[in-house]
């Protein structure tokens, strides 16, 4: 397992280095603890089985963020006839209380999934439109108007003024 | 949105467990993948050789290219269709046991080709001999009196029956003295439009046309020389047409009144 460098980096450091970004895309789709860690784990696994060359560090940051996005789809697409208890799900469930007025990250789970990830991207991992563009696989001008929609929709969900 | 943060969402506190499933990876599978399409190709690679050998060995066996339809030699696009008939004169001697009274070195057909897409005809051309009596020349007699017609529908009709008209034939067969260069056709009535009359071009090897350009001259008719039931025997006389011919090989193209080709017999002159 450490014969193989991603990035110059071996698998335990992008493990290590990478988690809470990997966690944070699995958990914004998926609001269920369990489903959450089999799309993080698979993400992982991906990784170590495919071997891909990357160019840098922030190569390796978007692969990751894209596998997990599209991880976190496959399940919610396999899950989609699944019922679940509502108890069971209550226990399983990522909760983000709101008791602190400036995070609202629990506003930003309750967005629908597509602005979920743009939002995420751009207010915390710091992205520019062009690299969400092209981490997601989208046109640039769709990622500025799923920002703008989705400001709006987070602004009516938190109930806040400033955008 | 500087007022707001989504540092929870960002610093998520994962459980250990986690990190530890992630790092825990199950060793990569190993496909054979080489094995199997080696020996899959190997099988299509033999397979594609043996079709090759299979379908090249009779061209290589067999270098005249026989096998081939006549139509592909034919240079003239009227008569594409046709296929090739050989009689000489060694085959008619075998196969009638008659003795050969013709000389050798005397006028001999070496093709009878007939035209497929038209209507049944049996076509014949026949080379009398130098010596003008009818009799002297042997061709094959399939034992019928009455030529048969060839079914010209199929893709390789039989050899069209070849019957030399003699003056003990049931019919009339009065015609005229064969010269050097006569070439008798059977024509189907099929063909007989408007005046009935046959005409005949002759070129030689060199696809040069002899005679009048003219293609419905006197030059160029053929006389009728006999009628054996629904068919009808032409004779197309180059000499009586004025016509002089050099030894070599030549080509008679037989057509009706409508330019509709009936046949095409290639003759010997020595």
């Amino acid at each position: 397992m450490a014969d193989t460098l991603y990035a110059g980096l071996t698998y335990e450091e992008v493990v290590h280095k990478f988690y809470n970004t990997v966690a944070s895309v699995c958990v914004l789709h998926i609001n269920n603890y369990a489903d959450a860690e089999d799309c993080f784990q698979n993400t992982f696994i991906k990784l170590f089985q495919n071997s891909p060359e990357f160019n840098g560090e922030e190569h390796l940051k978007a692969w990751l963020i894209r596998v997990a996005v599209n991880e976190c789809n496959n399940c919610r697409r396999k899950n989609r006839f699944i019922i679940k208890f509502k108890e069971n799900s209550a226990k399983n469930a990522i909760f983000f209380p709101d008791n602190d007025s400036s995070d609202i990250s629990w506003a930003l789970v309750k967005l629908e999934p597509k602005y979920r990830d743009v939002m995420y991207l751009r207010y915390s991992e710091q992205y520019s439109t062009n690299e969400i563009a092209e981490i997601l696989g989208k046109n640039p001008n769709t990622v500025r108007t799923l920002l703008k929609r989705g400001k709006e929709k987070l602004k009516s969900i938190y109930g806040g003024d400033d955008v | 949105m500087s007022e707001f943060n989504f540092d929870k969402m960002k610093n998520l506190e994962i459980p250990d467990t986690w990190v530890d499933g992630a790092l825990n990876v199950p060793p990569k599978k190993k496909l054979p993948v080489i094995c199997v399409n080696f020996s899959r190709v190997a099988t299509a690679v033999a397979c594609l050789l043996v079709v090759c050998l299979v379908g090249v060995i009779p061209f290589i066996i067999n270098p005249d290219n026989d096998i081939l339809p006549v139509a592909t030699k034919s240079t003239d696009p009227t008569y594409n269709t046709v296929t090739e008939l050989t009689l000489d004169n060694t085959d008619v001697t075998q196969t009638k046991g008659e003795e050969q009274t013709q000389n050798p070195s005397e006028n001999i057909i070496v093709d009878i080709q007939t035209e497929t897409s038209n209507p049944s005809t049996n076509t014949e051309a026949i080379e009398p001999s130098e010596s003008t009596q009818a009799s002297e020349t042997i061709i094959p007699d399939n034992s019928t009196t009455e030529p048969t017609q060839v079914d010209t529908q199929a893709t390789q009709p039989s050899i069209p029956e070849v019957i030399l008209p003699t003056n003990d034939s049931p019919e009339d067969s009065s015609g005229p003295d064969f010269l050097s260069g006569d070439c008798i056709v059977s024509v189907s009535p099929s063909f007989l439009v408007g005046s009935g009359n046959i005409y005949c071009k002759i070129k030689d090897e060199s696809n040069i046309h002899i005679g009048d350009n003219h293609l419905y001259s006197q030059q160029h008719v053929a006389s009728f020389y006999s009628g054996f039931g629904s068919v009808y025997y032409y004779l197309y006389s180059p000499q009586k047409a004025g016509l002089v011919l050099e030894p070599g090989i030549y080509y008679y193209y037989f057509y009706n009144e409508h330019s509709v080709p009936i046949c095409k017999a290639t003759v010997v002159i020595n």
